[in-house]
């Protein structure tokens, strides 16, 4: 399978083709692409709530430990996380909605204040095609197991950021967790 | 704001002209058929009422208009505004009304829930002061027993209410435990407003909980140290009790709902220098924080077990500390000093009995750590070795800065030192001297050059 970030490159190459096709200054052309973007949040929104629903119904309550790895040129220590895999879920389906909302602000601010039509369009597409393509709702929604790539915790998808801030893959071997768990780090006051 | 004040004072527009004195100022009026006699001279007369000559007032033929009468110069449509704002002064009042007296039926119901238990357990319950017990109540058995009896019916002596979402309870008088402190944290049912943006925000973000409702006990045992907490002891008192000495070892282990464990090992440093095992024995929605698998073994016992499957998922944590919630940073914060805490969240049908074990429990545990909680060496030293290890890096962190002011001194000294021999030479012996300065400190930089080099 083609990596999700090459497919979105050539979709969003396409559709600034297409989008210049499109006569977006007609303005029922323009209250189509509209609804068009809002359908494609509709849909997103129902995909992560079912699935949130799954993910409470199944409420694996199965210890997960990792050490999550500083980033680079921080001095902090790698920091343990004790959780479940139902929390661990969970919260990542916050952050989910998070960006979720984050992008459509954008997209408000992009298209009511600037007026910008374009962005729509393309907007449309892509976060629905990740919405899909995320892990939870592979795992959840697509019942795959959780091996592999979608072993929790899962790795930030490798990508042109990540590997500048050099987030090293959270650590899951027992010694690394057992050094880390006793070191005391709770109950700091500068956090 | 204008059409706020028209409506609220521009009542008055329809009715007749107000003064009717004959000011020739006005153009509007200059036309208007002159009403007699103007107040000017009228109102003065009618003032005079205290002499003895007044004249009848009807008589003085006050023109009648609509100014003078406030019913007829506002009609009720004047003040829908004022409506509107009282309406919603109404509602906002019985909310809160009915959001404080709720909370207080709430607090109420736990604390009758819990009464018994408590009074059961502890000599003083509540800020009601202490009743001196009579000797026949002695004699006829459990002085607890008679007192749960006669002060159960005033619930506001127990219960102290410190704002309309917070209640707190404080008990004292038992073996083993100092007092314990017990704060209920309830929803602000008085501002929906703030309850509202208190869940939103949770959604948002992870530094906001949601708000729950939830019980908070702290326990502190005596620790053996009866003698400086308990005033006015008789002398001797304390030798007489030494075979039941109440200390035991120092360790930390907590019984965790799964759900908050991540949030407390990062809220509390305590709980952060123990690993976490899942226990076979226990509910999969538990797990045990334990600085060694001995200690769990000894502590996870089949009662404790039952009450924690009793109470379910409103147990939030149960945790035996000697250590403190934040991270120490000095010397005098490494002291150990025993707690228990206990947390559970309330339920919303206000039904305490499956809850009321876990409370049980843990007021008594004091009595089996006493009793039975002095481990063997091998296992103390692995406890001793964490809290051995902060300290020492305190004390590291201590001499490093004792050491730097030790030298910051030193240099003040020698820099006075220099000023005083600068002082008393003369000019050119102060040129010389900076001059060998100079080249002194030159030499050391080159020094150091050639040596990096």
């Amino acid at each position: 399978m083609v990596s999700p970030q090459i497919t979105n490159l050539v979709i969003i190459l396409g559709m600034m083709q297409v989008s210049k096709k499109i006569p977006l200054d007609d303005p029922n052309t323009l209250n189509l692409v509209r609804a068009g973007y809002l359908l494609s949040n509709l849909i997103i929104i129902a995909v992560y709530a079912y699935t949130h629903l799954i993910i409470n119904k199944k409420k694996d309550m199965t210890t997960l430990k990792y050490v999550e790895q500083p980033q680079m040129g921080s001095t902090e220590e790698p920091k343990p996380i004790t959780t479940t895999v139902h929390k661990y879920d969970v919260d990542q389906m916050k952050s989910l909605y998070k960006s979720q909302l984050m992008g459509i602000g954008m997209m408000g601010v992009m298209h009511l204040y600037f007026k910008y039509t374009n962005p729509l369009l393309i907007q449309s597409i892509i976060p629905l095609k990740s919405a899909f393509e995320g892990n939870e709702v592979k795992i959840h929604l697509f019942g795959k197991a959780a091996v592999g790539e979608l072993r929790r915790p899962f790795k930030a998808a490798a990508g042109f950021m990540s590997a500048l801030q050099g987030g090293a893959a959270p650590a899951q071997d027992k010694k690394s967790i057992e050094a880390a768990e006793k070191a005391g780090r709770g109950g700091s006051k500068e956090e | 704001m204008a059409a706020i004040f028209n409506s609220l004072f521009g009542g008055s527009k329809p009715s007749a002209s107000p003064v009717p004195a004959g000011d020739s100022d006005f153009a509007d009026f200059a036309g208007a058929p002159d009403p007699s006699p103007t107040p000017a001279i009228s109102i003065p007369t009618v003032a005079s009422f205290t002499g003895a000559g007044a004249l009848p007032t009807g008589s003085s033929a006050i023109p009648y208009t609509k100014w003078y009468n406030v019913h007829e110069r506002y009609s009720l449509s004047d003040f829908k505004q004022e409506g509107v704002i009282l309406g919603i002064l109404l509602v906002i009042i019985a909310i809160h009304l009915y959001g404080t007296s709720s909370n207080r039926k709430r607090a109420k119901a736990w604390i009758t829930a819990h009464a018994t238990t408590l009074q059961d357990e502890f000599a003083l319950v509540g800020f009601g002061g202490r009743k001196v017990p009579t000797e026949d109540e002695i004699a006829s058995g459990g002085l607890a027993k008679t007192l749960a009896t006669d002060s159960l019916q005033l619930p506001v002596d127990l219960l102290k209410e410190k704002s309309p979402q917070e209640f707190s309870t404080y008990a004292t008088g038992r073996l083993n435990v100092a007092f314990l402190d017990v704060n209920l944290t309830l929803l602000k049912r008085y501002s929906p407003l703030t309850l509202a943006f208190e869940y939103g925000a949770s959604l948002f973000f992870d530094s906001m909980p949601a708000p729950v409702e939830r019980v908070e006990a702290i326990l502190y045992p005596f620790d053996g140290r009866e003698a400086l907490t308990v005033p006015g002891q008789l002398p001797g008192a304390h030798e007489l009790r030494k075979d039941t000495k109440s200390s035991y070892d120092g360790f930390v282990w907590a019984i965790v709902n799964k759900e908050t464990m991540k949030q407390l090992r990062g809220e509390r440093y305590d709980v952060s220098i123990t690993s976490t095992k899942d226990h076979p024995k226990l509910p999969n929605w538990a797990t045990v924080m334990s600085e060694s698998s001995e200690i769990t073994e000894f502590l996870l016992t089949p009662e404790l077990i039952k009450a924690v499957e009793s109470a379910g998922e409103l147990l939030d944590h149960i945790i035996i500390t000697d250590q403190p919630i934040d991270q120490p940073s000095k010397l005098d914060e490494t002291i150990p000093k025993k707690r228990i805490y206990l947390s559970m969240r309330l339920p919303s049908s206000g039904d305490y009995t499956t809850l009321l074990p876990v409370f049980q429990y843990f007021i008594r545990l004091t009595d089996t750590l006493v009793q039975s909680a002095h481990f063997r060496p091998e296992v103390l030293r692995k406890v001793r070795t964490t809290r051995d290890d902060t300290i020492r890096k305190l004390q590291k962190a201590d001499d490093e800065e004792k050491a730097e002011e030790i030298k910051l001194e030193r240099e003040k000294v020698k820099k006075q030192k220099r000023d005083a021999e600068l002082k008393g030479l003369n000019a050119k012996a102060q040129k010389k001297y900076l001059e060998k300065e100079k080249e002194k400190e030159m030499k050391r930089a080159q020094k150091k050059q050639s040596q990096r080099g």
